[in-house]
């Protein structure tokens, strides 16, 4: 049967293989993850939808290829020996049928996928079908290394190379090849002593990482996927809206208080960690309800009221940055919320949110204040209108009445699209955070 | 032309330069040239010299001491302080039949002659069908604290002017064989001596009167198999250090000296990068359109299938050659940063 790329999520209509995790005459069961792709929203693993033999691949990774294209044949048990053609589809064989004219070596680092529509070859040429991530530097190939290689017939994805950031050098090839450096110098014709020998003309080529040179005292690294996306995201977002900002200040001492107090029991009791998010998404998302025109987004001369929150959180991981969204979350009391953000983060970093889950997003809540800052300007979340900010929550001098304390203040801003929001809207908003932030009494709704 | 008695193997003023070297017959690169210069007078009449106080006073760096008194101020020739007389001069005698050898005090002010090397010496034989075999010899180069008047590295100016070879020696025996070739080339040669090599150093060189050494020929100056750096001049001997400081940590360099810039020993160049695969281009003009970049642009050109690494370039920044002490060091390549040069793009 052919494997094809799949939808995902209803607004995605391409998607890049990133790696194969099995390799041209591997064995697959059903539902076994077969290749990872990289869509606009997410990064996912893919499990095949049939058991057999993986008889081809036909896209290589790196590719992107349109939604429904066909990226590999499974032959199904008991159909292996009539799909198989001897060159085709052995076990471990660097043929790769339908890679054509841009035959190219492995992509070894699967962190760092290379950029669009370059094919970047697949596994089937490295005998475990999963490549080996080399170092920043292992494709970037000298004019020396790419000829010995063809000369040879080397694989360059079996070379370990020593150069910096893993670089393929001169004298890693002639060690593979079982030369000393100077021989070669010598004698650059000879025929080549071949160790691993592979068809000349099956030698792949070469993909740069990145199609610039790197200046003196630069290292050039290619933009993943995520961060083409978040680059075309944010920047898009900068450019379409009209962006203006406000900020109030907090008081959080009761807050402080009663999370100090009840965390160690809400862990016991749930199993996740008491932060301070789940309080401000329970406050904001009343305070959406209250002022609808936070909770919308701009369509054409339209402006559509949402009558529900779906929360984006902002949440970073190693790739960049993505926006989890809690769906229904004014359906939710500050323990759903906190499990809800919990688990969501916890699946974000590890790269397992599934499409839907970073989508339809009605408003989004970014949090640095883990980090230190105190007020911070974020770019909306487009379609949103409005994103809020939750800096550090710091112990500061404040006055009360006639006297000076000390509090738990937290500044508390908001971005916003002054095409919808007016100053007197974000404003009275973001008061009613504060308000419901500072009066509201929390610890009935913790159950601890 | 008269000539008056040869005192041969006396030392000092009034003798014959062979009789400066030491006692172990070894004689430093101002005193190669000195020998260059003499036995060419020596073995043909049509060989003269002329120049800014190289007479009586034996010239600015001594390197004409005592040839008045052998040669005559007919051969030894004192001129105005105007290089652009001392260009003209020669060429018009070249014309009649001699062989002239100008001498600047600093190659610096070889610019003062331009107009007459550039556009009338450097095309005459291309617009006339006659030779002009004239010699412009003169002290380049800096790491002397000499200044931006009397550093200047002079040669790519004249590379770049079809009809111009340009010389630059880093040893005295190249020296001594590049000037006598010169002398005997038909073509108008730019001779470029370096200052900060002149009484640093010294060898044993040939006394053969007939030894002379082909133009255009660059030289290993010390083999290895791993990086190429060529280089020219002072940097010949900066590179030199180098290499046998990063020996040490077996890193195997190999000079190059180009001996001279124009004509450019491509063959020498091509051979050496295919045995390293990685070339450093080290030289002392200014590295915007210096002589390495020529040098790199025929290793990309002609040897892209050798290269293993970036071919590097090595150079002085596009200023003057700066006075305070520590600014013309920082200004000037030195070992060290060769040494780093070396280590990066052995890393590479």
């Amino acid at each position: 049967m052919h494997v094809k790329m799949p939808q995902l999520g209803e607004t995605v209509i391409e998607g890049t293989i990133l790696k194969w995790l099995k390799a041209e005459g591997d064995q697959v069961a059903l539902d076994e993850p077969l290749f990872e792709i990289s869509t606009d929203k997410v990064d996912t693993e893919v499990p095949s939808s049939a058991a057999g033999v993986l008889t081809k691949i036909l896209v290589p990774e790196g590719s992107t290829v349109a939604v429904g294209t066909e990226l590999a044949e499974i032959a199904e048990a008991g159909v292996v020996a009539a799909a198989a053609t001897p060159g085709e589809s052995s076990p471990g064989s660097s043929v790769r049928p339908g890679a054509g004219a841009g035959d190219e070596p492995p992509a070894p680092s699967s962190a760092a996928p290379v950029a669009i529509s370059v094919p970047a070859g697949t596994a089937a040429s490295t005998p475990t079908g999963v490549p080996v991530d080399r170092g920043s530097r292992s494709q970037i190939l000298s004019p020396l290394v790419r000829k010995l290689a063809a000369e040879h017939g080397v694989d360059l994805a079996n070379v370990v190379g020593t150069g910096t950031g893993g670089r393929i050098t001169k004298n890693d090839i002639l060690a593979f090849v079982g030369r000393a450096p100077t021989a070669a110098a010598a004698a650059p014709s000879a025929a080549p002593v071949l160790t691993a020998p592979a068809p000349a003309a099956t030698t792949p080529g070469a993909v740069p990482a990145a199609s610039i040179a790197a200046g003196v005292g630069e290292e050039v690294v290619a933009m993943s996927h995520i961060r083409q996306a978040i680059a075309k995201h944010m920047y898009g977002s900068v450019q379409s809206t009209a962006r203006a900002w406000t900020m109030v200040e907090v008081n959080v001492e009761q807050l402080v208080q009663l999370r100090a107090r009840a965390k160690d029991a809400f862990l016991a009791k749930y199993g996740v960690n008491l932060t301070y998010l789940p309080f401000v998404v329970r406050a904001t998302v009343d305070a959406l309800h209250e002022f609808p025109n936070v909770n919308a987004r701009l369509d054409g001369e339209n402006i559509v009221l949402h009558r529900y929150v779906n929360m984006g959180i902002a949440v970073s991981y190693d790739a960049g940055l993505i926006v989890p969204v809690i769906k229904g979350a004014d359906g939710m009391n500050s323990v759903g919320l906190a499990r809800a953000i919990a688990d969501l983060a916890a699946r974000a970093r590890a790269h397992q949110l599934k499409p839907d889950e970073v989508q339809g997003a009605t408003f989004t809540i970014t949090n640095p204040g883990p980090y230190g800052s105190i007020a911070s300007v974020p770019i909306i979340n487009t379609p949103n209108t409005g994103i809020i900010s939750l800096d550090a929550i710091t112990r500061r001098a404040v006055v009360i009445g006639d006297a000076i304390a000390i509090r738990s203040m937290v500044n508390i801003s908001m971005s916003w699209d002054h095409r919808v929001i007016d100053g007197e809207l974000a404003t009275r908003f973001l008061a009613r955070v504060k308000e419901n932030l500072e009066t509201w009494d929390f610890g009935g709704d913790l159950g601890v | 032309m008269a000539t008056r008695t040869l005192h041969a193997g006396a030392a000092g003023h009034g003798a014959e330069p062979r009789g400066k070297r030491t006692d172990a017959g070894e004689a430093t690169y101002l005193i190669a040239i000195a020998e260059a210069l003499w036995e060419e007078m020596e073995r043909d009449a049509r060989v003269f010299m002329l120049g800014e106080d190289i007479g009586n006073y034996g010239g600015a760096f001594k390197v004409t001491e005592g040839f008045i008194d052998h040669f005559g101020p007919e051969r030894v020739m004192d001129t105005p302080i105007v290089e652009e007389t001392i260009v003209g001069m020669a060429l018009g005698a070249a014309m009649e039949g001699l062989r002239p050898v100008a001498e600047f005090q600093y190659a610096d002010f070889m610019s003062s002659g331009f107009d007459e090397i550039t556009t009338a010496l450097a095309r005459y034989h291309y617009r006339s069908g006659v030779p002009a075999p004239v010699v412009l010899r003169g002290p380049s180069g800096g790491g002397v604290r000499a200044s931006s008047f009397h550093s200047f590295n002079p040669e790519p100016w004249f590379a770049h002017s079809p009809g111009l070879k340009v010389v630059t020696p880093a040893f005295p025996t190249d020296a001594k064989g590049l000037l006598k070739a010169a002398i005997r080339d038909d073509n108008p040669v730019v001779f470029l001596e370096h200052k900060w090599i002149y009484r640093r150093i010294k060898e044993v060189v040939p006394e053969d009167p007939d030894f002379v050494l082909p133009i255009g020929k660059a030289d290993v100056k010390r083999a290895g198999d791993d990086i190429t750096i060529v280089a020219y001049g002072m940097m010949v001997h900066q590179a030199l250090e180098a290499a046998e400081n990063l020996a040490t940590e077996g890193i195997r360099v190999e000079v190059l000296d180009l001996r001279s810039v124009q004509p450019l020993d491509k063959e020498a160049i091509l051979a050496s990068v295919a045995k390293t695969s990685r070339a450093i281009v080290l030289y002392e003009s200014h590295r915007f359109l210096g002589i390495g970049a020529e040098v790199a642009a025929v290793i990309a050109e002609e040897a892209f299938e050798s290269l293993d690494a970036p071919v590097v370039r090595l150079a002085p920044p596009n200023v003057p050659v700066p006075f305070s002490p520590t600014l013309e060091d920082a200004y000037l390549p030195q070992v060290a940063d060769i040494e780093d040069a070396v280590r990066k793009l052995s890393a590479w």
